[in-house]
């Protein structure tokens, strides 16, 4: 796909420090341009194994979340180990580092100005511009978001992340975070986003658990090119209206129309109903455990 | 992914007393989504998610059609 020009760059992710061995082995043994990985003040267990192989063999680095929101120096988990987490984290924090590093020791990164600095640390770094400076941030998620201001997709001009960096060097601006208009969080403060965001939570709060809204028609996003990547926006978007507009139909027709009591139909669609239920919500769950991986999640090789 | 989460919702819905068929639509898309998503990554049991939708508009649609037969019939 990416010789066919479908995608750009192609890389794995893992989270919370899962699977690092077999993450290990794929990035022995494919030619990644990029990993993804937790990578904080709080949760630096990377730095044994992923980084170094990482800057070995030149691949980019994204870091999810790169302060945890906050909640790292916050005293949340356990103190930053020996400043190290500390130290590596503001020495690519380019312009922003000085600010962070008055931030951190008070922990207060849920200053406006972390997300400054993600931002910045994206901005900075593009993958395989300097391989001798690898590893490095390309990018950093937000924690609630997947969607907005990638660094590694070709975004319009003037988007989230030049806006604030010409925020950022305006003298004397303000700590406000400038709104993007595209993440699921900038879209709660804007009136645009708004019916997203109603969505999203009913799709999350529905009455038979449709949440997760959205997830269903590309995985991941990073690297597409831009025609697909606004193909995947798309997806996620009408995924997320699709399971509002279910939510609200289930209490149309439960609480308004009491049509979903459960009655007497025939025995046969009961049993094919009932068995359907228990397939889903138990099934499911245990075929993953039977596989020793999720059940929806492709089997990973290494070689 | 939420293929586990809307097939529950077909079967509750079979397990409905008078659910509009409607309501099967998203779900059921939903479905078919996540299973040609998971088959073109080769997930384990791809199949099983569209397979099992597929079950419940088969008994849905016979429920539909018996029903409609009864009150074709009409009381004697």
């Amino acid at each position: 796909m990416k010789a066919a020009g479908q995608l750009r760059h192609v890389g794995i992710t893992t989270s919370e420090g899962r699977r690092h061995e077999e993450f290990e082995q794929i990035m022995r043994s494919q030619p990644l341009d990029f990993v993804q990985l937790s990578y904080s003040l709080r949760d630096h267990r990377a730095e044994q194994r992923l980084l170094p192989l990482a800057r070995e063999r030149g691949i980019a680095v994204i870091r999810q979340p790169p302060l945890r929101a906050g909640r790292s120096a916050a005293g949340a988990g356990p103190a930053p180990p020996a400043a190290l987490g500390r130290r590596a984290a503001v020495h690519e924090l380019g312009p922003a580092g000085a600010e962070i590093r008055h931030l951190a020791p008070r922990g207060d990164l849920r200053h406006p100005r972390y997300h400054a600095w993600s931002t910045m640390c994206r901005r900075t770094s593009p993958p395989r511009e300097a391989p001798g400076r690898t590893p490095r941030c390309v990018g950093a998620w937000s924690s609630t978001s997947t969607a907005c201001h990638d660094r590694v997709v070709d975004l319009p001009p003037r988007q989230f992340s030049d806006v604030l960096a010409a925020h950022l060097r305006r003298p004397g601006s303000s700590a406000t975070t400038p709104n993007c208009g595209r993440c699921s969080r900038c879209c709660w403060r804007s009136a645009a986003g708004a019916g997203q965001g109603l969505a999203r939570a009913i799709g999350g709060a529905g009455p038979l658990g449709l949440g997760a809204a959205g997830r269903g028609l590309v995985v991941g996003g990073v690297g597409l090119p831009p025609p697909a990547f606004r193909g995947h926006q798309l997806g996620r978007r009408v995924c997320r209206l699709a399971f509002g507009a279910q939510g609200l139909a289930l209490l149309w027709a439960g609480a308004l129309r009491g049509g979903l009591g459960f009655g007497a139909g025939a025995p046969a669609v009961r049993i094919a109903g009932g068995l359907i239920v228990i397939l889903a919500l138990i099934g499911v769950p245990l075929l993953g455990a039977a596989l020793g991986r999720p059940w929806a999640q492709p089997r990973v090789s290494a070689s | 992914m939420t293929d586990p989460t809307a097939l529950a919702t077909l079967g509750f819905l079979l397990l409905a007393r008078r659910a509009p068929g409607w309501l099967l639509v998203v779900p059921l898309l939903t479905c078919a989504v996540g299973g040609a998503l998971a088959a073109a990554l080769q997930a384990p049991a791809a199949w099983l998610v569209p397979v099992l939708a597929g079950v419940a508009v088969a008994v849905a649609g016979w429920q539909h059609y018996t029903r409609s037969r009864v009150a074709g019939a009409g009381p004697a």
